[in-house]
């Protein structure tokens, strides 16, 4: 009875139109995915407001298709599908003896893609052309059947396996990984322990990091690339090692990888007189540009300073001042007060990332496999069957994707027949 | 500086006129099918528009000093480039001008809202993000244009399959048959081989032949272009997938496609049915590359609109 019902569950999942069912419903969800702002983090159900879930959008979490229950579900159902379509679909259809369908009665022509009548006697140069052209032949008594191009048969296969490879892999690493993102000041010794989404804890590197330095280059006045320089301490606070990390030049180290990710302004060192002052910097954004201001409250109503980037260069505004001033890092501000007034230094922090991945090694072969597999299938897999009668021989050929010009293709590959036996 | 720029635009501007000559000759190329001219015409304008855009990406290469495919309207000029080459070679295999006709009509569409569409500070040749400063940055716009060329191509041709077949059931009479045929030198052998099917394909059955392949051909690089993306992503902000309207939109191109080629390989459909697929490909497509940057927003910032 079980058994039963678990072969009806496999045939219904493996079913093409349970499967492109199943391709529909993930097409609606990317859709609702990019239009519904979605949030990153997961919400939690006990903190969510209950009245507001009789909406259907709350209901099913519009607002978060991709971290969802069903999100997931669906994503297994896919799986499955792909499993019980390889295993129950594909790979019986490479049984050789039940493909190998000679034909006693010719079909009616329409049902190929090409198909030829030669005289008799020409039986032994087709079957010998044949055989050069790499077509592997099958006889029995007077059927021939003929398959070229199995590789882009074996091609589908092999994406769906890579398919599931991937979802396996990604399976793994939503369970298994590691994702913790920081902003640490410059200089600082740090922990890492923000986490973006929960995962895991336990296998997280506990020692302390310590960022020795940030810095970003420019080219042509606008931002090129920015580094930071960490050293990775031991639990004595000893430098195990050292390296620079960039955008798209993440660090790989003990199965955890270190990323470049952003940086801020937090303040600025400034000096009135002989004291030295840090002072807080906010930042805020305008047309995708990016600007830190900060208030000195040194003189009378105070003075307000722009910074556009990491250059040292900053503007004092002309609201309080009889006239904006563009100055650099050590230069005496010249406030309206009689204090001295220099800025130091900028204050920045850098934005970390820190990813441990075990699925990667599976999805990197998922990627390798899925990438070949998608080429071999553009692979025509041909299949040709001769019927030898008594005063003709007839040939019809079928093929799966160079339907274009086949029956010309299949007329060219006997041309040199009819020269052979004219001579 | 100066030259550069005004070779730019020159090169800009007769791309455009060329255009605007190639689609009008092609057009009316369909109206006087046995003139010459006008074939040439729109054959030679057709070629002389490729050169040109080739040549404007060029001369953005050697002007900007990196690759020039790396804002929209670069990956535009890229596109229209992939899309006049890609009607080139299919006209060599396919004798027929209705391609042509449906095609630059698009790419000139295509030109003009890059052109004119687009705010002028999008078209400056400005350095690139430091996210955007990856070797991968070559491998994953060019094939992802490549494929959107060829997946363009295949599905233009579905939507011509359906407008053929409805202006067909309209005129019964429209079974045109094309130039096709083979023909066999070898007399004794016209006399031997005796052809148990019609070799003249109509001009629908070609249609719908070639739609099927040219999609099978761009989907493996639909395919490459996702995953290189994918692998990109990893190194530049560590993750695959972000599920941006971007990310989201391509695997929604990568499944309508994926259902094309599942309704081709396993149910046997052809023409109508697998031409309304296609055509819901050739939207969802145009969604994926430029509707998305209306929404504005996710990772794929180098070409928002609005």
């Amino acid at each position: 009875m079980q058994f039963n019902f678990m072969r009806f569950i496999i045939k219904w999942l493996s079913n093409i139109k349970v499967a492109i069912f199943l391709l529909v419903v993930l097409i609606f969800c990317s859709l609702i995915g990019s239009i519904v702002e979605q949030t990153d983090k997961p919400i939690n159900p006990l903190i969510e407001n209950i009245s507001s879930s009789t909406n259907i959008f709350n209901l099913l979490n519009f607002s978060n298709v991709f971290n969802n229950g069903w999100f997931f579900c669906l994503n297994l159902l896919l799986g499955l599908s792909l499993i019980s379509c390889t295993f129950t679909q594909q790979l019986p259809s490479f049984d050789f003896c039940r493909s190998l369908n000679f034909l006693k009665k010719f079909l009616e022509t329409e049902k190929f893609d090409g198909s030829l009548v030669f005289p008799t006697n020409w039986f032994p140069f087709v079957i010998s052309r044949m055989h050069k052209e790499n077509y592997f032949l099958f006889q029995k008594n007077k059927a021939v059947y003929a398959s070229k191009g199995l590789i882009g048969r074996l091609g589908p296969v092999f994406v769906h396996l890579s398919l599931i490879l991937i979802l396996l892999a990604s399976f793994i690493s939503a369970l298994g990984g590691l994702l913790a993102q920081e902003f640490v000041p410059k200089g600082e010794i740090a922990y890492l322990q923000n986490f973006p989404s929960d995962h895991l804890v336990a296998n997280l590197p506990v020692y302390p990091i310590r960022v020795n330095d940030f810095w970003v280059s420019h080219l042509d006045g606008l931002i090129h690339q920015f580094y930071t320089n960490i050293s990775s301490l031991n639990e004595y606070g000893k430098e195990l090692s050292s390296f620079t990390i960039s955008v798209n030049h993440p660090f790989y180290q003990q199965q955890v990888i270190w990323y470049q990710t952003d940086w801020d302004i937090i303040g600025l060192k400034c000096k009135l007189n002989d004291l030295i002052y840090q002072i807080p910097v906010t930042s805020i954004s305008t047309a995708g540009k990016r600007l830190w201001i900060s208030w000195l409250p040194f003189s009378e109503n105070g003075s307000t300073l722009f910074f556009e980037t990491l250059r040292g260069d900053f503007i004092l505004p002309s609201f309080n001042l009889n006239r904006s001033s563009y100055l650099e890092i050590g230069q005496n501000l010249q406030l309206l007060s009689s204090v001295n007034t220099t800025i130091l230094d900028i204050l920045t922090c850098t934005g970390l990332q820190v990813r441990g991945d075990p699925g990667e090694l599976l999805l990197s072969l998922g990627f390798g496999v899925l990438i070949l597999s998608t080429f071999i299938s553009y692979v025509s897999y041909t299949r040709i069957w001769i019927i030898k009668k008594f005063d003709f021989i007839q040939i019809g050929g079928l093929t799966n994707r160079a339907k274009l010009r086949f029956d010309y293709q299949l007329l060219n590959l006997f041309d040199s027949i009819s020269t052979n036996i004219k001579t | 500086m100066i030259e550069m720029k005004t070779i730019e635009n020159v090169l800009g501007n007769t791309t455009f006129y060329a255009l605007i000559l190639a689609t009008f000759t092609s057009w009316l190329n369909l109206f006087f099918l046995k003139s010459k001219i006008w074939s040439n015409l729109a054959r030679s304008s057709t070629f002389l528009s490729s050169l040109f855009v080739v040549n404007l990406l060029l001369s953005r290469w050697t002007n900007g000093k990196y690759f020039p495919i790396s804002n929209l309207y670069e990956s535009i000029l890229f596109l229209c480039a992939i899309l006049l080459i890609g009607q080139q070679l299919a006209e060599l295999k396919l004798s027929t001008r209705l391609i042509r006709c449906l095609n630059l009509p698009l790419v000139l569409c295509l030109y003009w809202f890059g052109n004119s569409g687009l705010p002028p500070e999008m078209r400056i040749i400005t350095g690139l993000a430091p996210s955007l400063q990856s070797n991968w940055l070559m491998m994953h716009v060019s094939v992802m244009m490549l494929s959107y060329g060829t997946l363009i191509l295949g599905s233009l041709l579905c939507l011509l399959f359906l407008l053929l077949k409805t202006y067909a059931t309209k005129k019964a009479d429209l079974t045109t048959t094309t130039s096709s045929a083979i023909t066999i030198t070898n007399n004794e052998a016209k006399q031997t081989i005796v052809e148990t099917k019609n070799l003249s394909k109509s001009l629908l059955e070609i249609i719908d032949i070639w739609s099927y392949r040219l999609i099978g051909l761009g989907f493996p690089f639909l395919t490459l272009g996702i995953i290189s993306g994918a692998v990109w992503a990893n190194e530049a902000w560590g993750a695959y997938w972000s599920w941006d309207p971007k990310e989201s939109w391509a695997l929604i191109t990568w499944l309508t496609f994926a259902i094309y080629l599942h309704a081709r390989l396993i149910k046997g459909w052809t023409g109508q049915k697998t031409a309304t697929i296609g055509s819901i490909g050739f939207v969802v497509i145009w969604v994926c590359y430029l509707g998305v940057n209306f929404l504005g927003k996710g990772l794929h910032s180098y070409g928002w609109i609005g």
